[in-house]
């Protein structure tokens, strides 16, 4: 997985022209820098350029693929150029959703990113329902760069940072858990964190009502719903209001973590949603001595339909421990209260939940406008995922924090081509300058993980 | 639309009382006309507890309908707007989280499940889960839905009509389009009282009025509701003069309602809106945001609603109280308008009625294409709402062989603008079987089995 | 101005890369995934993108002439390729502004558009002290556009309008020079609007300078409770109380053009900055019946350095009319109370004074996000400033109303500028072009004859 050295989509038309099929007067032209040989061939140097000749790109089909579980949207055009892009790993049952789209996107230019996405945009909502409208996005943008053979990035304003950085969540052989209780399980862990290799600055710990431990302990909070014997599946979550052990129960931990974590490592926790909010108050001040980055989800999270700006407000407004949400909120309408009622002090947005790249990249800039941060959630996209986050990553205002890093399963580093190697140095990514996303499939490898349905994806 | 079916509706029901004399408990009246599963209906709640057993759904008529059966033969079904066909997967990935649950514990299921939709249409497989929990739960009672939201407070139930029918039948554009479309539905036997107009960006008007707004519209292949952006004056006075050719056609008499956009910028919102006030609308609806707006944006509504004594009505998209919560709150709308499968429900309903009344605002419900089901919710709803209640909006049914195979449609004839409320148990509209089937896609075949 | 065909200068880069690299397998191996697409021999360009190969693109030199005095930017690259940017005429003296900023630019690549700006974005204020950046951060967005081998529209989102819509700015007008017009009664209005209303360009909005943005506030007897200052004093100094005569004055005038334009031509007023508030709420109220498209800079506006929000918010809560201010307004930051206040209906920046392209695009945004509308400023921007008008008002989002069309003046820049559509203008609209950058460029031979001395190396 080295950086490619050659570029890719290098104009064919030039290309040919040095294999001798042009004329010889159009490889002068190529060579020649002076404005008068280039008036002589009916062109200005400096003047109107694009080729017209020939029709704009356009879309001819829309296809998704569900690999390993993931999303795969591929967007192709008449000129053989794919876009590609994933949503979160699982949601197998995306499919229909991304296909929903097709019929709105066929014959568009896609190269006119906002224009597709003005039709389509409005047709979705929070999470899960703005998944397929987020990764058509992203794909229009892999095809607009690999048409211009320009990285995403320069489509969005330039890069303004070289490295992007990542935080450490979700994953194995990335945020390990604590075995036990005692001071010494919390001395290995924070060994097994500090020697992980990626050289994490953040790490995100699951707990309270978002770690499965705590949440189903009887000691965590008041919640007593009705369980029936006969039923198989349990809503995402529940709220409650919390017990004094509960608290304890939190604040124990954290104590661990930070005391064998030292000083010198962030320390986040998605703790959320469940908390009413008094007690999520209550919650936030025990936990101001151990130096929080953020508390995640507090009121609100993954499924939950809504935002609870004011609720959020008093939050913020209460503790000194940065307040965090944002996953599951779709378009920047939905972001609004949050960042003009400075309800919030960090926002975690998902480029592939929110409306695309683009629309992360004008909340960031919203964001930024009224001081607030940002640190975008991701960690279940997958490879195109994280490609797609590094490019919008190197585009965003002063107020970034860093994105929320995700793994694949392994077959995954065998398909796909393009990502540094290793992928993390130091808590941060090198930002590329291949075009489109700047990843691409390694057909004939990823070939093998299509299903019988989706066996002409890649035709 | 059903006017044509008034015979054979007359005469069932002409029949169904001649055999009141027989059982005047209402009981035997429905046992032949039903399958043999709804027998049990008359029974006894069994001492073992009622557990879900499966949840289906067939597309009949273009229209999702979900059933969910239960263990002790009871089932209970719902139904979404038409033209959500692809509502199926949503509905059935529902199913793994309602097997076991007891479906006469409403709220227990719905926080199972409530959390996972969203605005129009993805709150809408949720909704009409619910409508069906209580269909069941009705019926496992012996008792008509409303008994079991506390109870009617009226005896009959308003509805208005949105005259899309009428209206498409002309050019749509000019204000004798207008005038004759009210014209016609005034004449209809339901004697509807209120009547509601699209007009604007939500009609033809928007991409076809010469010169009705600063910017070119899009074409058929998008979405609907493409149209958006700064009004011309002319596009002003073409409504302006649309509205008064409806007035003069209407009076006093009939109240007229307009639903507008989304579309318009918030102050030619504010301008169209000042200009009508002479015209006493009962509301003008979604100017801002609506149907396929996945957000409510109540700081406009808010600058639009101080702005004028025209009553600002919007919802139909939007999804539980908790998104109603600032539209509400800062009485950013005088009017709300959420539809009953799309806001999660009937409980849903009927709390954020109570809610808006809290705060002086209205209740109008969308509906208009959620079918016979639909209509049969919207009553009981209609009869527990508190007294902000204005009209739900009536759905006719289409295909017409709706109004033939199902029971209990009957008892939603419109009579001076208003549907008496049954005494049926559960929602009180049935399938018959039998005709039923023969609609059934091949992939459908075994929903009623 | 006929459209050219291609620009071979990211052509000849990525050529003696070609070259370079040798065999044809190597070559054909770098066509893409599959041999089909390799055998596909007839696949345009849309863009020639960057070499990454040879390093990036740097830039080795800031300019600025004044060329019919109008201050326009250069900016000169590593690989030839240079980029134009161009800032309202009569600000001669903004030379020295923009050299200001060569030092931090120097070496930087320019098209990362937005790392550049973050260098020198906040090194600036209150119009005309943006110009300089924003005029920089145009030419960035040309060289970006020329070195990709794409329109600039392409690289702000891509667009959503095939046509821009103008509204009249310099058109028709007796002196084009000059922002008001001389004539203080309502004939003088009638007679001019008629005259904008029968230009070829055939526009649906005009905009007139009305109170004391014109003449009326310093020349028409009992306009207001206050001495008008002389003419030695700058624009738009007079402000005060309004008579009783004043209001009707203004009233009468709007009357007349309405009378000749109907209800088929939107109507606009270009007012003060001058008026006091309550006077504004009166007035505004006063021609609520006329249905205007909008009343701009009732209380602050052309070098007023401040926004006064609160004031604002008073006035637009108080009436139909739609209230509307920007022109002076520097980023974002600045038009933040406006719209998230909803204090104003329609924001009215200009391109060459808020911050450049991708700033106004954002603002745009912004006031979509609060229902505001947005008509940007700019009947001074030149042929440039109108090129950069265009591809922003291609993908600003659907609260885009129209933008302030400039006449070139003097009218030799017709002469020396190619890539314009000819004409520009039809029924009130601009096509968007597609050729890269701006797509417009200087005939070098033709422009040099309007170099000053000082400037006179400006084009090597």
């Amino acid at each position: 997985m080295t950086k490619g050295k050659n570029d890719f989509g290098i104009p064919r038309r030039n290309a040919l022209k040095m294999l001798g099929l042009g004329t010889a007067s159009g490889l002068l032209g190529l060579f020649d820098n002076n404005p008068a040989h280039a008036t002589a061939n009916k062109s200005n140097l400096f003047a109107n350029g694009l080729v017209t000749e020939k029709a704009a790109l356009k879309i001819v089909d829309l296809k998704c693929a569900i690999i390993g579980g993931s999303a795969v949207v591929r967007i192709v055009t008449n000129e053989g150029i794919s876009g590609y892009a994933q949503a979160e790993t699982p949601k197998p049952y995306l499919k229909p959703f991304v296909l929903f789209y097709k019929d709105y996107l066929i014959g568009e230019d896609p190269t006119n990113v906002e224009r597709v996405m003005m039709k389509i945009r409005r047709m979705g909502s929070f999470k899960p329902w703005g998944s397929a409208v987020s990764i058509i996005e992203t794909a229009l943008w892999d095809i607009a760069g690999k048409a211009a053979n320009l990285p995403i990035y320069k489509l969005l304003g330039g890069k303004v940072r070289d490295q992007v950085r990542c935080y450490a969540s979700y994953g194995k052989g990335i945020r390990f858990t604590v075995e036990g209780k005692t001071p010494q399980h919390y001395r290995d862990w924070a060994e097994k964190v500090k020697s992980s290799g990626y050289g994490w600055e953040i790490i995100k710990e699951n707990i309270g009502f978002h770690g499965p431990s705590m949440k189903n302990n009887p000691d965590f909070s008041y919640s007593n719903l009705s369980k029936s014997p006969d039923s198989k599946k349990d809503a995402p979550y529940y709220r409650g209001p919390m017990k004094a052990t509960g608290y304890k129960m939190v604040v124990d931990h954290v104590e661990g973590m930070r005391k064998a974590l030292g000083d010198d490592i962030d320390l986040g926790l998605d703790i959320g949603p469940g908390f009413m909010l008094f007690d999520a108050i209550k919650m936030a001040n025990l936990l101001e001595p151990y130096n929080i980055c953020w508390l995640e989800d507090m009121l609100s999270g993954d499924y939950t339909p809504y935002v609870t700006a004011d609720d959020y407000r008093q939050l913020t407004e209460s503790t000194s421990v940065p307040i965090f949400t944002g996953e599951q909120i779709y378009l920047r309408q939905n972001f609004r209260e949050l960042i003009d009622r400075h309800a919030i002090d960090i926002l975690g947005p998902d480029p592939a939940d929110m409306g695309g790249i683009s629309e992360l990249k004008w909340v960031a800039q919203h964001a930024d406008l009224y001081g607030i941060k940002i640190a975008p959630h991701g960690t279940f996209n997958g490879l195109l995922g994280l490609a797609a986050q590094v490019q919008v990553g190197a585009t965003m205002p002063e107020n970034f924090i860093a994105f929320e890093y995700t793994l694949a399963a392994p077959f995954w580093y065998d398909i796909i081509e393009g990502l540094p190697n290793p992928i993390v140095k130091d808590g941060l990514i090198d930002v590329w300058d291949r075009p489109g996303l700047g990843v691409n499939f390694i057909e004939k490898e990823a070939k093998k993980y299509l299903s019988e349905e989706d066996k002409n994806f890649f035709d | 639309m059903g006017q044509n079916k008034a015979s054979r509706r007359d005469f069932l029901f002409k029949s169904t009382l001649s055999g009141l004399g027989l059982g005047l408990m209402g009981n035997n009246l429905f046992a032949e006309s039903f399958g043999k599963e709804n027998d049990l209906l008359m029974k006894a709640p069994s001492k073992a507890a009622l557990t879900i057993t499966d949840i289906k759904c067939a597309i009949i008529g273009g229209s999702p309908v979900v059933r969910i059966t239960t263990n002790q033969g009871i089932s209970g079904y719902g139904q979404a707007e038409i033209a959500k066909k692809y509502l199926k997967p949503f509905v059935l990935f529902y199913k793994e989280y309602l097997i076991g649950e007891d479906p006469t514990n409403v709220e227990r299921c719905m926080l199972k499940i409530r959390r996972m939709g969203s605005f129009k249409p993805y709150g809408s497989a949720v909704s009409i889960i619910e409508m069906a929990l209580w269909d069941i739960a009705g019926k496992a009672a012996s008792l008509p839905v409303y008994k079991l939201l506390g109870g009617k407070i009226r005896d009959r139930v308003r509805v208005y009509t949105t005259a899309v029918t009428q209206y498409r039948e002309t050019s749509g554009i000019n204000p004798d389009d207008y005038a004759q479309a009210v014209s016609k539905v005034k004449e209809l036997k339901e004697g509807f009282t209120i009547i509601k107009m699209p007009i604007g960006f939500h009609s033809q008007m928007g991409g076809k009025a010469p010169n009705f707004f600063y910017g070119d519209p899009v074409g058929p292949g998008n979405p609907p509701h493409g149209n958006r952006g700064p009004l011309t004056e002319q596009g002003l006075k073409r409504i302006i003069s649309c509205v008064e050719a409806m007035k003069k056609v209407l009076g006093d008499g009939i109240g007229l309602a307009i639903d507008c956009g989304p579309g318009f910028m918030l102050s030619d919102a504010i301008r169209l809106c000042k200009s009508l006030e002479p015209y006493n609308l009962m509301w003008m609806e979604d100017l801002l945001t609506g149907d396929y707006r996945p957000y409510v944006m109540a700081d406009d509504y808010l600058e639009l609603t101080r702005s004028t004594s025209v009553p600002i009505h919007t919802g139909e998209q939007i999804y539980l109280r908790q998104n109603f919560r600032e539209l509400i709150e800062r009485n950013a709308i005088r009017v709300i308008g959420p539809d009953v499968a799309d806001a999660g429900g009937m409980a849903e309903m009927k709390w954020i009625a109570e809610f808006a009344d809290l705060h002086g605002i209205q209740m109008a419900p969308h509906g208009i294409y959620d079918g016979l089901i639909g209509n049969a919710a919207q009553v009981h709803l209609g009869a527990v709402m508190p007294q902000n209640f204005i009209a739900f909006e009536y759905s006719f049914a289409t295909p017409e062989w709706w109004y033939d195979i199902l029971d209990g449609v009957e008892d939603q004839v419109v009579k001076n603008g208003h549907i008496d409320v049954t005494d049926k148990p559960g929602l009180g509209v049935n399938f018959i079987v039998k005709e039923a089937k023969k609609y059934l896609s091949e992939e459908d075949s075994k929903f009623f089995d | 101005m006929a459209k050219a065909s291609n620009n071979f200068t990211a052509q000849r880069r990525n050529a003696i890369k070609m070259l370079g690299l040798g065999s044809t397998a190597g070559l054909l191996g770098m066509f893409g995934n599959t041999p089909a697409q390799a055998a596909n021999l007839d696949i345009p360009s849309h863009g020639q993108g960057i070499s990454s190969a040879k390093g990036p693109l740097i830039i080795t030199d800031v300019r600025c002439a004044i060329i019919g005095g109008s201050p326009v930017v250069r900016i000169m690259t590593n690989e030839g390729v240079s980029g134009y940017g161009q800032a309202e005429s009569r600000k001669s003296y903004l030379k020295p502004y923009v050299l200001f900023y060569k030092e931090y630019l120097l070496g930087e690549d320019p098209t990362n558009v937005e790392r550049c700006m973050m260098k020198i974005r906040r090194m600036g204020a209150f119009k005309p002290w943006g110009a300089a950046v924003s005029a920089i951060e145009m030419a960035l967005w040309d060289l970006a556009g020329k070195a990709a081998g794409l329109p600039v529209y392409k690289l702000l989102g891509g667009k959503i309008r095939d046509r821009v819509r103008i509204y009249n700015g310099g058109i028709a007008r007796t002196n084009p020079l000059s922002a008001k017009d001389t004539g203080i009664d309502p004939q003088y209005y009638a007679d001019t609007v008629s005259r904008m209303k029968d230009a070829k360009e055939k526009v649906s909005i005009i905009k007139m300078a009305i109170g004391f943005h014109s003449s009326m506030g310093s020349q028409a007897p009992n306009f207001f409770y206050g001495d008008p200052v002389g003419p030695k004093n700058p624009p738009h100094a007079n402000r005060g109380p309004l008579t009783e005569q004043g209001l009707k004055r203004i009233i009468s005038c709007v009357e007349a053009m309405k009378k000749i334009l109907g209800d088929e031509i939107g109507l606009a007023l270009d007012c003060g900055p001058g008026f006091m508030l309550s006077d504004a709420i009166r007035l505004c109220k006063a021609l609520e019946p006329y249905n205007l498209m909008w009343m701009e800079d009732l209380l602050t506006g052309d070098y007023r350095p401040y926004v006064m929000a609160d004031d604002y918010l008073e006035l637009t809560r108080s009436t139909t009319v739609p209230i509307h201010t920007g022109e002076q307004i520097y980023l974002r930051q600045n038009f933040r109370e406006l719209i998230e206040k909803n204090a104003v209906r329609v924001v009215g920046p200009d391109v060459a004074d808020v911050g450049g392209m991708a700033e106004i695009k954002w603002i745009a945004e912004y006031a979509d996000l609060h229902g505001i509308q947005m008509a940007p400023h700019g009947i001074f921007n030149g042929l440039i400033g109108n090129a950069a008008q265009v591809h922003v008002g291609a993908v600003m989002p659907q609260n885009f109303i129209a933008f302030e069309y400039s006449v070139a003046t003097p009218e030799w820049w017709y002469d020396i500028i190619t890539g314009l559509p000819d004409p520009l203008v039809k029924n009130g609209h601009i096509d968007v072009w597609d050729s890269p950058g701006l797509g417009v460029n200087f005939i070098v031979k033709e422009a040099k004859k309007y170099l000053s001395e000082e400037d006179k190396n400006f084009f090597d």
